[in-house]
């Protein structure tokens, strides 16, 4: 498959945790790319460094060595400022606890990152556009706390979206869902993807919520163990491949549910 | 959107943390108040010389505001630290938006200012209502006129509220804002949220701590009790010290003992305990004793010195009042030593205001051999043997006075005439309500039952009965040692001090007092007593003491509840899930209420049941030194007076915290 620029490059990332004496080697030097369009899931057994891989690509946490690019923009050497930029242009996020701001209804949780872009005048076509694709439009003018955990999750993911990012990140976004409303969110994200070409990296240890993605990263001590390709595959027959892999994974890599 | 950022923001928390606010708003309306002491009405009716006197008491008032300002910074700073901690996931959000660091620290700096703002604004509002009832009281206290109801209003007050309190909330604001700063963005959005830490430690250690706070209390109020069985102790007695020491590390000790003790208690589910939601309300409390120990000791400590400093305060000071009427008993009272005395410029200032109702009388009293221990049975004597004040009482010589002049005194002080039949004495003794006074009166009175002579220049003399006489003449005349009031013959015999009383109708002009002050004359002592000095100073001061003590109290009563309070609300979302658990077992709503009435009441409890029985001995102990060392038995009084105002204060904060707690226990599980 040719392949244009890829939007992440991670080279060589190695991060380690504490002081001396007590170190913890989350990362031992891992490499991969993302390339755009793409619908990458991160798995690997608690402990194996994926979330501190989504960690340092969201610039939540800085590498102990190693690179990370995202559309071609190095993440070392980013001042404040442009960190700040580069979060509120290039990245959307969505977390396993929806992360909404409890004093904001839906549309402006979702608007929020518009406002603080700067663009305002965009809010309100913007928003109801993405709530409609999302189906949370009846929602809009309600608080988090009154709509349903499956309907928070797809907010934040209209919030993730709304600004157009070179890449959303995804920390186990089905991890608070029970599996009717995680289905209707990996759908919708899944439509997201294919309709409107979004660049999605998803962290997850659920293989049901893998299945979604059309190619996986497994992880294990901090590197990457093996890769694998839904290709033309059908969903379910994804999953029983990442089963079957996880399978060999063997010990810990068992405690998937 | 920022506004409406803010705006949403601050709204969360005026309903979350509306205790709080009530409480900024409180400061800075009882510093106003304080501040316009200096402006009040009632302070301008008085004498010039009290007026100046209480001038210089609301200077030193102002530095206690500033020192009390202090304290409420801590706090709005401890206040913010949790509020912002129990934040850190939503500052991350926005900084995870894209939203630079100095537009999210305007966004903190804006929410604290207009908190602040609001806060100076209606606390400001609520100062000068307060300060229009607070007139009233400084009259009362001074016992000054009002004429009129002139409304109270004092600019230099605002100006310095504004600016105390302003550059409060400018600081804290800015600190918060530098520690969001230094905050990663990793430990805004992951952990870093401070766990309900439970110190698990070991029963023996716990037991320990318990024996050893036990023990430094138990000796610390032994010491307490001894101290007060003590007459004369100095304010610099080492056990003073060491007792309030032991007594404030005994108290985190407990603190730290039942923390321990607590959460390790495995009891049966029989009994209370199995009972209802019991178990569960035992460990949600003593989860929080765990937590906060430290806090919480700290609260009852000051909840400890607020209840003994009002009692104190108040009693002292009424405790004075009174004493002034027993000091000064006469308008004024002129003594001198020269020995051709004949207070001329007194009756010139006399003669010049001419005041109704005038009487006077000017006498000579006389010195003798004679000493107080003299006029007692040898066994009474010995009971003051061997320390300061009752040797003191033994070793002063008595005062001669002639019949016709005390009975002159007492014709003028409206006392009932006393016949002193030719050849015979009577004893004139102190006033006084303090232990040593009454023991001496107690002994003088069986000295005059044995009907012993006494040998009085030259003349040997009878006790005219055995009635010991001892109304306020003043502790000039009759202090430490008694009056021997012997006929005027005899009394002619004898030379000493030289005294004019003068007594009138009404209030003396303060011209007058001014007048009748004792010119200075070299080789001899004069000095004059003004009743209405001694009277307007100890109003000074017994004010002076209910508004520091006052001030001090209440605002350690609201900073404690305040704290208290946050305590339970911050907590608030972990209390849900856990209200949200029971009630899906089957709790239903009147079970779940009584719960988190009774949850809220035992943690606002704990620190005060112990400052009640630190405050009972402390306060035992104080009643019986100020009643052994100075008569005063004004201390009950004022420590009911405290406790009431302690009652409703704290009560209406524990009302207030419950009602925020149950909205926010019971609210729907927000996201």
């Amino acid at each position: 498959m040719p392949h244009p620029e890829p939007i992440l490059e991670v080279d060589d990332l190695v991060k380690y945790y504490g002081a001396r004496g007590s170190v913890t080697k989350a990362l031992r030097g891992i490499s991969m790319s993302i390339y755009p369009g793409e619908f990458v899931g991160v798995m690997g057994p608690s402990g194996s460094g994926k979330t501190t891989l989504l960690n340092v690509i969201s610039t939540i946490d800085s590498p102990t060595s190693g690179r990370v690019r995202v559309g071609g923009q190095e993440l070392s050497g980013l001042k404040r400022r442009e960190l700040a930029r580069f979060r509120r242009e290039r990245l959307g996020f969505i977390f396993q606890d929806f992360n909404l701001l409890d004093t904001l209804t839906l549309r402006e949780n979702i608007g929020l990152a518009l406002s603080i872009a700067g663009q305002e005048q965009q809010i309100d076509q913007r928003v109801a556009e993405i709530a409609r694709r999302l189906g949370i439009e009846a929602e809009l003018d309600k608080f988090p706390y009154q709509v349903s955990g499956g309907q928070k999750q797809r907010a934040a993911a209209a919030r993730a979206i709304i600004n157009n990012p070179d890449l959303i990140l995804a920390d186990e976004p089905t991890g608070s869902l029970d599996s009717r409303s995680a289905q209707m969110l990996l759908e919708a994200i899944d439509d997201l993807n294919q309709k409107l070409k979004a660049t999605i990296m998803l962290v997850t240890h659920d293989p049901f919520t893998a299945s979604y993605c059309r190619r996986i990263l497994i992880m294990k001590d901090g590197q990457l163990f093996t890769e694998l390709n839904r290709g033309d595959a059908p969903r379910k027959q994804f999953f029983d491949q990442i089963m079957a892999v996880l399978a060999l994974l063997g010990g810990e890599g068992g405690d998937v549910r | 959107m920022y506004a409406k950022l803010i705006g949403r923001n601050i709204r969360r928390s005026l309903r979350d943390y509306g205790l709080y606010f009530l409480t900024l708003v409180f400061a800075v309306a009882i510093f106003y108040v304080f501040n316009s002491l200096a402006d009040q009405p009632g302070l301008l009716t008085l004498q010039e010389s009290t007026r100046r006197m209480a001038e210089g008491a609301a200077t030193a008032l102002e530095w206690l505001t500033l020192i009390m300002t202090g304290i409420v910074a801590l706090l709005v700073l401890y206040a913010n630290r949790v509020i912002i901690t129990k934040r850190n996931r939503e500052l991350g959000t926005y900084l995870l938006l894209g939203m630079e660091q100095g537009r999210l620290s305007f966004l903190l700096l804006a929410e604290i200012i207009v908190i602040g703002t609001a806060a100076m604004a209606v606390g400001l509002v609520a100062g000068i209502f307060l300060s229009q009832f607070f007139a009233l009281l400084v009259a009362r206290l001074f016992h000054a006129e009002l004429t009129g109801h002139p409304f109270v209003f004092s600019a230099s007050a605002i100006a310095r509220t504004l600016i105390a309190y302003g550059l409060t909330f400018v600081a804290v604001g800015l600190w918060q804002v530098a520690s969001v700063y230094r905050q990663k963005l990793l430990d805004l959005i992951t952990g870093a949220r401070p766990n309900e830490e439970l110190n698990l430690r070991s029963r023996p250690v716990s037991a320990l701590l318990g024996l050893l706070s036990l023990g430094a209390l138990g000796y610390a109020y032994w010491l307490a009790d001894q101290v007060s069985r003590d007459s004369g102790v100095q304010p610099t007695d080492p056990r003073i010290a060491t007792g309030a020491i032991l007594g404030v590390v005994g108290t985190y000790l407990l603190f730290a003992a039942l923390a321990g003790l607590l959460t390790s208690i495995r009891r049966g589910q029989k009994g209370w305990m199995g009972h209802g939601l019991n178990r569960f309300l035992y460990r949600q409390v003593t989860s929080k004793i765990a937590t906060h120990t430290t806090m919480l000791a700290t609260i009852a400590l000051m909840l400890t010195f607020t209840i003994c400093a009002m009692g104190f305060g108040l009693g002292l000071g009424r405790g004075l009042t009174e004493r002034a009427e027993l000091e000064a008993p006469f308008d004024y009272l002129l003594m001198s030593t020269a020995p051709d005395e004949d207070f001329a410029w007194a009756y010139q200032a006399l003669a010049q205001h001419n005041p109704t109702g005038l009487r006077t009388a000017r006498f000579q009293t006389g010195t003798t051999e004679i000493r107080g221990g003299d006029l007692m049975l040898p066994e009474d004597a010995a009971w003051f043997r061997g320390e300061g004040v009752g040797e003191l009482l033994l070793d002063a010589s008595a005062n001669i006075m002639s019949a016709s002049a005390y009975a002159e005194l007492r014709a003028i002080r409206g006392y009932d005439p006393v016949a002193l039949p030719d050849g015979t004495f009577l004893i004139h003794a102190s006033a006084q309500e303090t232990v040593h006074a009454r023991r001496a009166r107690e002994a003088h009175g069986r000295f005059l039952a044995t009907n012993t002579p006494l040998e009085i220049a030259g003349h040997v003399l009878q006790p005219s009965g055995t009635v010991l006489y001892s109304e306020p003449i003043s502790t000039w005349l009759a202090g430490q040692a008694p009056v021997l009031v012997v006929p005027d013959k005899v009394a002619a015999m004898t030379t000493g001090t030289h005294y004019l009383v003068v007594e009138m109708e009404g209030e003396t002009p303060e011209s007058l007092d001014l007048a009748m002050v004792s010119p200075v004359l070299n080789g001899a002592f004069r000095h004059t007593l003004t009743r209405s000095q001694v009277v307007g100073q100890s109003f000074v001061i017994e004010g002076m003491l209910l508004f520091i003590t006052g001030y001090v109290g209440i605002m350690f009563i609201l900073i404690s509840a305040t704290l208290l309070a946050l305590q339970q609300v911050t907590d608030a979302v972990e209390h849900r899930q856990r209200f949200d658990t029971l009630r899906k077992l089957g709790a239903d709503d009147p079970m779940i209420d009584g719960a988190i009435a009774r949850q809220v009441g035992l943690y606002f409890l704990t620190p005060v049941a112990v400052a009640l029985v630190h405050s009972l001995v402390a306060m035992i102990a104080l009643a019986r030194l100020f009643e052994s060392g100075a008569g005063y038995t004004t201390v009950w009084g004022a420590t009911l007076v405290t406790l009431a105002l302690f009652v409703v204060i704290y009560g209406a904060y524990y009302g207030l915290s419950l009602a925020t707690c149950r909205t926010l226990f019971k609210e729907a599980q927000a996201g």
